[in-house]
Parts: C-alpha cells; sequence; structure tokens
C-alpha cells in the first residue's frame, strides 16, 4: 500500500506521524510538530477530553469515581482505533482509487474530494447487498454521532439554560415538551450547519475550526477554573470572552487575506489543519492571559463559597478497593503504553 | 395475580437485525454467483463470506440475550 500511495502521489508523505513535521512544506498538510503538540495536543485534545459536553456528561452520570475514571480511559482505547476507520480507508483509496481526489473547495465538476472516499470505496468493490450494508454502516454512524450532540444540545439547554434562568417553576411535563422540541429543532440546526461544513477543504477542517472557536477557549477557563481558587466569576467571563474572539479573529483574518497565515500559524505554507491548530494555541493563551490579568484586578471570592467547585477546596471521593485489573490507574497505564508503542510504529 | 414486566434485551434486537442482513446478503450473493456485479474483486464473492459471518454472529447474539421466561 505504502509502496503505490507513494507511486500514485510522489514527494508527498502520507504515512509518517512525526518525521514529516520539521517543516510545513514536508507534509501533505502543511503542519509543523509545535502545531501538533501545542495546538492538538495541549489545547484541543485536552480541551476535547475535558470540556466536550458529550465526553464529560459520561463521566457525570457514572455510579461511583471508579467508573468516572474508566469512562474516558475507555473511551481512549475507541479513540485510538479511529484511525483504523477513518484513516485507513483514505490510504486505502490514495493505493486503489483512479481518481485524483482533491480538498472539496478545490472541486470541480467530474472530479471527486476526500469526503468522498468512502461512498467511492464502497462503489468500487460492493455490490447490490454489501453496497446496502455498507450505506446502512454510513448512516447508523451519522445517526449515532448526530443523535448524542442532539441530544446534548436539548439538555443543554433545558437544565443548564431555560430551567435556571427562564422558567424556574414548571410541571416536568412541560420540561419534556421543552426537550422534544429542542430535538427537532437541533436535528434542523444539525442539517444546516451540513452546508456551513461545504465550504471547507474537509470536515476535519470544518470540525477542528469550531473547536478552536469554543472547546480551545473554554479549556483554558475550565484549567484555571478548578485549580486556582484565586480566578473570580468576572474574569473567567472576560477570558473566556477573549479568547472566543480572538479565535474567531484569527479565523477569519487567515481566510479573507492569506498574508495573515504566515504571521498567526508561522508559515505562509500552514494550510487548513495547520491553521486550526495554531488558531487553538492562540485563543487558549490569550483567554489564560485576560483571565490572569482580570483576576489580579479583581476581588477573590471566600473559600467557603468555592468549596465543591475549586479542586484544592473540594474533598475527592476515594476509589473503593478493587483488583488491579479493575483500577482505572492499569488501563490508563495500557492507555498510555499502546499510545507510545504506536506513536513509534508509525514515526 | 402480580403482574411482571420482562424486558427484551435490546442485544436480542441486534441479534434478530445481524440475522436478517445476513440471510438477504448471503442470499443475493448466491443469486449473483454465477453472473457477479461489475465491481473489483467480484470474483471472491464477498457478499456469500459477508452474509454467513452475519448469519452466525446474529445467531449468537439471538441466542444468549432470547427472551426467557423469569422464575416466579
Amino acid at each position: 500500500m505504502v509502496a503505490r500511495i507513494q507511486h500514485n502521489f510522489p514527494g508527498q508523505d502520507f504515512t509518517h506521524m512525526w518525521s514529516n513535521l520539521g517543516h510545513f512544506q514536508d507534509n501533505p498538510m502543511g503542519m509543523h510538530w509545535t502545531g501538533i503538540v501545542f495546538g492538538l495536543g495541549a489545547v484541543q485534545a485536552m480541551g476535547y477530553w475535558t470540556t466536550d459536553f458529550l465526553v464529560v456528561q459520561r463521566v457525570l452520570s457514572a455510579k461511583d469515581i471508579r467508573s468516572a475514571k474508566m469512562a474516558p480511559i475507555i473511551g481512549s482505547f475507541f479513540k485510538m482505533a479511529v484511525p483504523l476507520i477513518v484513516i485507513l480507508p483514505g490510504l486505502l483509496a490514495l493505493a486503489v482509487l483512479p481518481m485524483h481526489l482533491v480538498p472539496a473547495s478545490q472541486l470541480q465538476p467530474g472530479q471527486f474530494s476526500y469526503n468522498e472516499v468512502l461512498p467511492l470505496m464502497l462503489a468500487r468493490y460492493c455490490g447490490p447487498g454489501l453496497l446496502g450494508l455498507g450505506i446502512t454502516a454510513l448512516v447508523a454512524g451519522f445517526m449515532a454521532g448526530m443523535a448524542g450532540n442532539v441530544s446534548a444540545f436539548a439538555t443543554v439547554w433545558t437544565y443548564d439554560l431555560y430551567r435556571p434562568f427562564i422558567r424556574k417553576t414548571a410541571p416536568d411535563a412541560h420540561y419534556v415538551s421543552m426537550g422534544r422540541w429542542c430535538t427537532l429543532i437541533g436535528v434542523f440546526i444539525s442539517i444546516g450547519t451540513a452546508y456551513l461544513a461545504m465550504g471547507f477543504a474537509s470536515i476535519m477542517d470544518y470540525v477542528q475550526a469550531l473547536f478552536g472557536f469554543f472547546i480551545a477557549p473554554l479549556f483554558g477557563t475550565v484549567l484555571l477554573g478548578m485549580m486556582w481558587k484565586r480566578v473570580t466569576k468576572a474574569a473567567g467571563f472576560w477570558g473566556l470572552l477573549a479568547g472566543t474572539l480572538t479565535s474567531i479573529g484569527i479565523f477569519s483574518a487567515m481566510k479573507f487575506d492569506h498574508r495573515w497565515v504566515g504571521v498567526f500559524a508561522l508559515s505562509p505554507h500552514a494550510q487548513g489543519l495547520a491553521q486550526d491548530m495554531y488558531q487553538s494555541l492562540w485563543s487558549c493563551v490569550t483567554c489564560v492571559v485576560v483571565t490572569l490579568l482580570v483576576t489580579l484586578v479583581t476581588k477573590p471570592r471566600p473559600d467557603a463559597e468555592l468549596k465543591g467547585l475549586v479542586y484544592s477546596l473540594t474533598e475527592v471521593a476515594h476509589e473503593e478497593r478493587v483488583g488491579i485489573l479493575q483500577r482505572p490507574i492499569f488501563w490508563g497505564g495500557v492507555a498510555l503504553a499502546a499510545l507510545v508503542v504506536l506513536q513509534i510504529i508509525f514515526w | 395475580m402480580s403482574e411482571k414486566h420482562h424486558i427484551i434485551p435490546v442485544w436480542f434486537f441486534v441479534g434478530v437485525l445481524f440475522s436478517v442482513y445476513g440471510v438477504l446478503i448471503f442470499a443475493s450473493g448466491l443469486a449473483e454467483w454465477s453472473h457477479p456485479p461489475n465491481t473489483v474483486l467480484a470474483e471472491l464473492h464477498a457478499p456469500v463470506w459477508w452474509g454467513a459471518l452475519l448469519i452466525v454472529l446474529g445467531g449468537v447474539y439471538c441466542a444468549a440475550f432470547r427472551p426467557r421466561r423469569q422464575k416466579a
């Protein structure tokens, strides 16, 4: 497969993760290792695992502290397997498909984009029966992802916004009805955002840009707010606002004038995904700096009001004593070892 | 007389779904055996193997999670 990819795309390295990240021009993503380590690793990935509602919702609903710790660890194994589903078919397509794939934004009549890899591969290898199964699996995957996000949207709106701030006392039937309407509206919003995604080079580019807007600055706010009891409400608000506006500003500047790519993404050769990584990094840094500065000029809350909110003032529940195979630390170690082995294999 | 509610495990329905898909795909593979579709590697008859695999998996799920009568 590797030999065929190199034959089809001479001079481009699609099969290594780190060895070609020394310069922006050396890899097809137009990426530098600083973007991966600081933008993706330190901000986007950590932000996803600590602030994404889908992850947090599952951890909060765990039956005990051990289950809560195990939830993201079990998730990490599935996350490490995602490249088998997402990246491997793409690599196989580069090796076997006769047509030359292009980014969706550069699509010309008669050409196919990277986003169409799975349908193209299904049409190439599957006859009528298997094609139906493949399409069913794709649709089921889309539906599962959308159902999780739409239910999270309905929960956040109904429980975290509508109930505490808009209508505090209403019968349960009213909130159930509100949740159902939210689900319906969420589906229509999802369909609308699909048209937004069409303007990006790939769906991954679109998702990472959104992560840069919302998750990257939120990570800075959550981290400081949980770990430092001195942080104030105003500092959290202004830090988050500054981080989000910075992210949107950087994104817009790089889209409208390519000269800004060299400034914010450190090189004019940085492509879409690389731009997203640096956009996340700068937005998180801005959020942290603004939060720190505002904290220093605002009055801290007394400790009594922060119990249960800040790590140092919260009594952390202890795990019950279980065998080594049931301990989160063991499976966390296994996940870490698997991660290191994968990095070495695909260096 | 007390009335008990029995919950049929969702995995039983997964097994039924796998089995139905398996039978359909297996049958389509047999039907096109002598004149395979115009796809790459059609001579390997993938629908027959996938259909058989789905039937086996579906059978295992159906057997393992079949609704059982609860003892009083």
